[in-house]
């Protein structure tokens, strides 16, 4: 065994790294970044098809909506902002509040509709779980904001 | 306050952040006892168990001699988890390119990371080459299986979802670090290693010695000697325990504060309450334990690592 540190694989250049500056980010497919949206559009035929409360992807495909919108109104903000407490607190405080606003319209409609109520649940964890998968994988390639 | 000039300085609408923070809070607590007053409590509900969620129940039932080896949902996350991990590094070790982009600079600064500061840092040049492969791949396992952990999965088979007269699994948050064989199988691996690395480097004799501080001689050794054959087996508990309990903790958070509580008392009042803290609960774990938990572990290895070949206890 050579008495060297380990040293990063042949094919990699992780010594030369840090003094290059990173080039363009791979295009990432526009389906990816936002799969989350084609599976609600996809999930309305399956609704139909599977006699399944339409008030329940109605709820929870529009809470799911009305919160990426504040996501990207949110994120566009933060990205303008100079101070890290600022971005800190405005994504932070999105997070919370987009989930609780998700939450609240699941509680709502399932309160007039147990079913409705079990229907918006699983399409929005759904279409969370996609969403999450994508954040992790797409991440590293976009970049944060 | 020192911090008051920060916090307390009126923004442009004329409100400081620590009396819009105050309004939210008074917002929600004030429609948390409206929505009481509306719905009132249901009872306490006896037929949930939240204990449930981490049960394991067999999907593939084997069982060779007295061993249960059924697959259930611990196999199928750890099955994500090293897929994750082999796959991702595969296929980003297939594209590494001479001007690196956004993804190989990540990879290679995580790769550097885990080379001088967990490897690098806790062991010699030679053990640290020798081992680094292991200590890394530990690294990767658990931080991927932890992340694994916080994505909802349908693998609940206990409550089932009905679509088109299929009844689906109901989604779940499990971690197969949440589960207390997978850490203590990891543990003992590092546990071995270590030992069979210091016994390989010094030989069984010499190995045990080191266990006793230099310049101690004598019957004084003896209590010395027995404390540190002590410490050694509680690290297989304080090892395998600490990710194992730190996981499933946060686990039992999200679970309880994201709906587990409300079904469980029949509140559903509470629910306006206690959402907003799962949220907070899940980016904590996701942005902070999950990694944070991945580093302990793969650190204290190179650390026993180190110190098994290290020629002065």
């Amino acid at each position: 065994m050579p008495e060297t540190s380990p040293t990063p694989p042949s094919r990699g250049l992780a010594g030369t790294s840090a003094s290059s500056s990173p080039s363009r980010p791979a295009g990432v497919p526009a389906v990816l970044r936002w799969l989350d949206l084609v599976v609600l559009v996809i999930a309305l035929p399956v609704f139909l098809a599977a006699g399944l409360p339409l008030a329940g992807y109605l709820v929870g495909g529009l809470a799911w909506l009305a919160q990426r919108l504040v996501q990207l109104a949110v994120a566009r903000r933060a990205k303008a902002a100079d101070d890290p407490r600022t971005i800190v607190g405005l994504t932070a405080g999105s997070m919370i509040l987009r989930g609780w606003m998700v939450a609240l319209s699941i509680f709502l409609v399932g309160l007039g509709d147990n079913d409705a109520g079990l229907a918006a649940a699983v399409l929005v964890i759904s279409l969370f779980t996609i969403y999450f998968a994508m954040q992790l994988a797409l991440r590293p390639i976009e970049g944060p904001g | 306050m020192s911090a008051a000039p920060a916090t307390q300085s009126p923004s442009r609408n004329g409100l400081s952040t620590r009396t819009k923070v105050w309004l939210v809070l008074t917002g929600v607590f004030l429609l948390g006892i409206l929505l009481f007053v509306i719905f009132g409590n249901a009872g306490r509900n006896e037929a949930y168990q939240p204990q449930n969620e981490f049960k394991l129940d067999p999907w593939i039932k084997i069982k060779v001699g007295s061993i249960d080896m059924s697959i259930n949902k611990a196999v199928l996350y750890l099955a994500l988890a090293s897929a994750a991990t082999i796959l991702t590094l595969n296929w980003i070790a297939n594209r590494m390119q001479s001007r690196p982009n956004r993804v190989q600079t990540a990879v290679e600064t995580a790769y550097t990371f885990m080379r001088d500061n967990i490897a690098g840092g806790n062991m010699d040049r030679r053990t640290a080459a020798r081992w680094f492969a292991f200590v890394g791949t530990l690294f990767l396992f658990i931080w991927f299986s932890n992340m694994i952990g916080y994505l909802p999965l349908p693998t609940n088979t206990e409550h089932k979802i009905n679509i088109f007269g299929i009844a689906f699994p109901a989604f779940a948050l499990y971690a197969a670090t949440a589960n207390i064989s997978v850490t203590l199988a990891l543990t003992l691996v590092v546990w071995i290693s270590y030992h069979v690395e210091g016994i390989r480097n010094k030989g069984l004799i010499r190995y045990l010695k080191g266990w006793v501080p230099e310049g101690i001689t004598g019957f004084t050794a003896v209590p010395i000697f027995a404390i540190e054959v002590i410490s050694h087996f509680v690290r297989i508990i304080s090892l395998s325990v600490r990710l194992f309990a730190n996981l499933l903790a946060g686990h039992l958070l999200i679970l309880f504060m994201g709906g587990g509580l409300v079904v469980l008392l029949g509140i559903a009042a509470l629910g306006a309450l206690t959402i907003p803290v799962a949220f907070a609960f899940f980016m904590f774990e996701v942005l902070l334990i999950a990694t944070l938990q991945a580093f302990i572990f793969s650190t204290l290895t190179a650390i026993y690592l180190g110190e098994a070949v290290a020629e002065h206890h």
